[in-house]
């Protein structure tokens, strides 16, 4: 048998399961059931199976437009994106993007942002564990080591900014089935951080100051930098974000391991 | 004494396997639902303090051409230090291409070209785990026209070059059986006792097409009797296996579970006091 | 930068005094209470029962047609650009 069969085969499969593609048809035992048939078993586990997994992580889309539509947006989805990983938590995480583009999406366009707030909480919900750290951890720098040094921030965080009040949005469709409420999306938007903590996925709004602090941290930006960014923004009070960060567990250790700094991370993080 | 049966750890039995600690010999979890952290995982580490736990993978991709994964690996063998499981397993079949993942367990063309690829990549798994695996033997609803050779056939010779273990899933042979006309029974016969670490028990659906039956292993229905039947013939061959419950869909109640385990149990108990009142049974007798 | 540096380590200090006090912080925490348990995502070994071999995306546009959840219930001025 010459090399590379196989990876001919499965490339062929791929694009049969994926694209229709009927090549793969003529390597199959013709046997009762068409070979075209046989593979359509395997098309439509995988797009049935898919389906199924983003719906449990967009559980908020799917309320918002139903089961037909968001299994017709699933479809595509994975047509275009099947997953890089065998996790299928790790699902969908550009899904929200292709939802933004699509034309049969134009006239929802706060579904986007609720996408990205299902994936956060899934994200929050699964995200590896890492032990937080608490203030101490910072007091023992002197006060240049302080203001250069780079914050690492829980993985299970996301920070989101929409035009559209989207915990609103999301309590409305967790109710019983057919019990959701409306929602005036002239509420407003928000700037949200959504994060697991006590071990629940979880999630408050922030004020614009805050949340540029925040989203400064996490870009990898040392906490001088991140305070003149916030500072910006309106008023801020850094010691009341420096005690949110540390009390709501989001705090986990130091982005770079610099000389000085090592002490404190084998002290503080492990 | 006799291996008592295991049931397939769900999401959905999390909390009720937390409340009820159910009197059974074993868990198996899939390892790719306990990848990340939080919830989930905090419920392994409790089940793991009170039970055997067997580790399955279901996306390390055993027959990809383009070899496994090291990032899924470096997860994998991380996840196996953690929990220590006394039983790890894979799939005879592939699932990723060109990094793309395609969540299903797909079929092989039983050819040398395969069964190099298969065994390079089995070795490469118990390499890094530092532990022999088991594979297990899938079920099909296709076959290709390159195949060199039959199924069992292909297993055997893997157990011999990568020294694996296997896992025989007892549903499975019996949906193929059915589906491409052969005997399931001389399949069982066929396998090399000695390799056969663990069994696994589940339901199947049956899907009519154009007229022509196509069993579908669904895992969403309790465990028929002809696969009982060859269950029973499966325990008579390979007695020191543990058996495995596994359900997927249309997933009942935990009790119903553990009786199925129970019902394993009892099972093996009757094969094995019928073997004992008879005069040295031969495989062929059993097969 | 010094200023910067002094400020930020006071800061410290008064966020240390906090530790604590945080009740009215903690209050804007919403969590979701186990409702994500339920929609928790198992990676199987099954084939769906569902999967059979008939063609499933002979009419794969159909769908596009209306959304039939509970955007209904979604109001607001931003839905009607040009408003």
């Amino acid at each position: 048998m010459s090399q590379g069969t196989l990876a001919r085969i499965q490339d062929e499969f791929a694009r049969a399961l994926l694209l229709g593609d009927e090549a793969a048809a003529a390597r199959l035992v013709e046997d009762g059931l068409p070979a075209a048939a046989r593979l359509q078993i395997h098309r439509n586990h995988l797009f049935h199976s898919l389906t199924q997994a983003l719906m449990q992580t967009f559980a908020t889309v799917e309320r918002l437009v139903g089961e037909r539509f968001f299994a017709g947006l699933a479809r595509a989805y994975v047509a275009e994106q099947p997953p890089r990983s065998p996790c299928l938590f790790e699902y969908g995480e550009s899904f929200a993007d292709l939802i933004a583009r699509h034309p049969a999406c134009a006239a929802l366009p706060y579904l986007a942002d609720v996408a990205r707030f299902d994936f956060a909480v899934n994200l929050a919900w699964n995200a590896p564990d890492r032990p937080a750290i608490g203030l101490d951890g910072l007091v023992r720098l002197d006060a240049d080591s302080l203001a250069g040094a780079r914050l690492a921030l829980t993985p299970s965080l996301t920070l989101l900014h929409s035009d559209y009040p989207l915990a609103a949005i999301w309590r409305a469709n967790h109710r019983p089935r057919g019990e959701e409420e409306g929602v005036d999306l002239d509420a407003g938007g928000g700037r949200f951080m959504i994060w697991r903590h006590e071990g629940e996925a979880a999630w408050r709004e922030l004020a614009p100051a805050d949340f540029a602090f925040l989203q400064s941290l996490a870009d990898g930006h040392c906490l001088g930098e991140a305070a003149e960014t916030a500072g910006g923004r309106g008023s801020f009070d850094l010691a009341a974000a420096l005690s949110l960060l540390a009390g709501q567990g989001v705090l986990i250790g130091f982005r770079s391991a610099a000389a000085q700094m090592s002490s404190v991370i084998n002290g503080e993080v492990s | 004494m006799l291996p008592r049966a295991g049931i397939g750890l769900r999401a959905v039995h999390h909390e009720a396997v937390a409340e009820t600690r159910p009197d059974i010999g074993w868990f198996e979890i899939h390892a790719e639902n306990y990848l990340g952290g939080g919830s989930p995982v905090q419920t392994l580490d409790a089940v793991r303090r009170d039970y055997p736990v067997a580790l399955h993978g279901v996306g390390l991709s055993l027959g990809s051409a383009q070899g496994l994964d090291d990032g899924h690996l470096d997860r994998i063998a991380a996840l196996a230090e953690r929990i220590e499981p006394f039983l790890v397993s894979e799939h005879l079949s592939w699932s990723v291409v060109d990094g793309r993942y395609l969540n299903d367990l797909l079929p092989l063309p039983y050819t040398r070209e395969a069964l190099d690829i298969v065994a390079a990549n089995v070795g490469r798994l118990q390499d890094r785990l530092k532990r022999r695996i088991l594979v297990e033997n899938p079920s099909t609803y296709l076959r290709f026209r390159a195949s060199e050779m039959k199924e069992w056939e292909f297993l055997r010779a893997l157990v011999r070059r990568s020294g694996c273990g296997l896992l025989c899933d007892v549903n499975n042979i019996h949906v193929s059986a059915r589906n491409h006309g052969f005997d399931a029974s001389a399949y069982l016969a066929a396998l090399p006792a000695d390799a056969v670490g663990e069994l696994h028990l589940a339901g199947h659906a049956v899907n009519e097409a154009d007229g022509i039956g196509i069993l579908i292993d669904d895992h969403g229905s309790p465990v028929g009797d002809a696969v009982w039947r060859l269950f029973d013939q499966a325990v008579a061959l390979f007695p020191s296996a543990p058996a495995l419950v596994e359900w997927d869909s249309n997933i009942p109640p935990l009790a119903r579970l553990v009786a199925e385990a129970r019902q394993a149990d009892r099972r093996r108990a009757e094969t094995a006091s019928a073997l004992r009142s008879e005069p040295a049974p031969t495989r062929a007798r059993v097969a | 930068m010094k200023t910067n540096a002094v400020m930020i380590a006071s800061a410290l200090a008064a966020a240390l005094a906090l530790a604590g006090t945080a009740s009215a912080q903690e209050a804007k925490t919403e969590k979701c209470y186990g409702i994500v348990k339920a929609g928790k995502n198992d990676c199987q070994t099954a084939t769906s029962s569902c999967a059979g071999t008939a063609k499933r995306d002979g009419q794969k546009d159909a769908w596009l047609a209306v959304p039939a959840g509970t955007c209904a219930k979604i109001v607001g001025a931003s839905l009607t650009p040009g408003k």
